[in-house]
């Protein structure tokens, strides 16, 4: 912990000069007819892909990005079976026993959360792109 | 890593078995021989719920204890195969074992909602118990880095198993 102190400290001294610079300069303002830029979320969307690996009970990208017309793989890397079922009746995969594989082709756009049934807690999002 | 005698102690009294005086922490061997106990005694408890359980969901998840702690057992086979370590019997997994034979014999006492609530509320104590003894001893007392990475993987089904039991347990109070 200690390690990160330093970078940590520097971190927070760049983003308090930052604001420092723009309170004390007025004319840092966003152009005539635009409004102020939202703010960006702070955590990615998820990770643009087609493959998902379940181990640890977990399934890693927790969230993937695929489009409509790709196949998205579930690969089983824990020592026990999981499945992968949509919350909203899209997809069900059944047991996918360990070592094992499952797929999926995404026809519809849009986002799907899921998660293993057999698991709690165990759940991710694939968010389909037109 | 070693660890005192007194937290190995508190492991073993975490387990829910006799504590034993130990000299020093457990080696892997022993550690091999814990986890694999460990697993089999949620298996025959688990073969005796799918068979004798009443509730589709308490049959369900006897069923799946004796699939999933079978899996965390192949592969803690394989590895301490692999690793050459050949495990070692001590008192932590003989209390262990004994204490599975005492759940199994009351459980076969039991029978319909009685059965069911017994099985589902050890369940929930026995994960709970091994999840504080891997936090406590066993991880952190595994000298090698593939049995530490093994029980590390494995640790969220215990507590993806102990939140089932629990989901289990509310719905049986309904």
């Amino acid at each position: 912990m200690n390690n990160l102190r330093g970078p940590l400290l520097g971190c927070l001294a760049v983003l308090g000069m930052t604001t420092a610079a723009f309170v004390q300069n007025p004319s840092v303002q966003p152009p005539a007819g635009h409004s102020a830029p939202e703010a960006k979320p702070t955590e990615p969307e998820g990770v643009r892909g087609t493959e998902v690996t379940m181990d640890g009970v977990g399934f890693t990208p927790e969230r993937l990005i695929a489009r409509v017309g790709q196949t998205v793989t579930w690969t089983n890397k824990d020592p026990y079976p999981h499945n992968v079922t949509s919350s909203t009746g899209a997809f069900k995969s059944g047991d996918i026993a360990p070592d094992s594989q499952w797929r999926f082709h995404a026809t519809t756009a849009g986002r799907f959360p899921y998660s293993c049934t057999l698991h709690p807690g165990m759940n991710g999002t694939l968010i389909v792109e037109p | 890593m070693k660890r005192s005698s007194g937290t190995w102690i508190m492991a073993a009294a975490a387990l829910g078995v006799a504590t034993a005086a130990w000299a020093q922490a457990p080696n892997d061997a022993q550690i091999a021989a814990i986890v694999v106990t460990a697993n089999q005694v949620d298996i025959d408890a688990g073969k005796l719920a799918a068979s004798k359980g009443t509730n589709p969901d308490v049959k369900a998840f006897g069923s799946m204890m004796v699939t999933d702690h079978t899996g965390v057992n192949k592969s803690a086979t394989e590895l301490v195969t692999k690793l050459g370590v050949k495990p070692e019997d001590n008192p932590t997994a003989q209390s262990l074992k004994s204490g599975g034979a005492d759940n199994v014999k009351n459980l076969e006492t039991l029978s319909g909602a009685g059965f069911d609530k017994a099985y589902i509320d050890h369940e929930i104590v026995y994960h709970q118990n091994v999840l504080d003894a891997m936090d406590k001893t066993l991880i952190p007392n595994a000298q090698n880095a593939e049995l530490k990475a093994l029980l590390v993987k494995v640790r969220p089904a215990f507590v993806a198993h102990r939140d089932k039991a629990k989901q289990i347990q509310a719905s049986l109070g309904k």
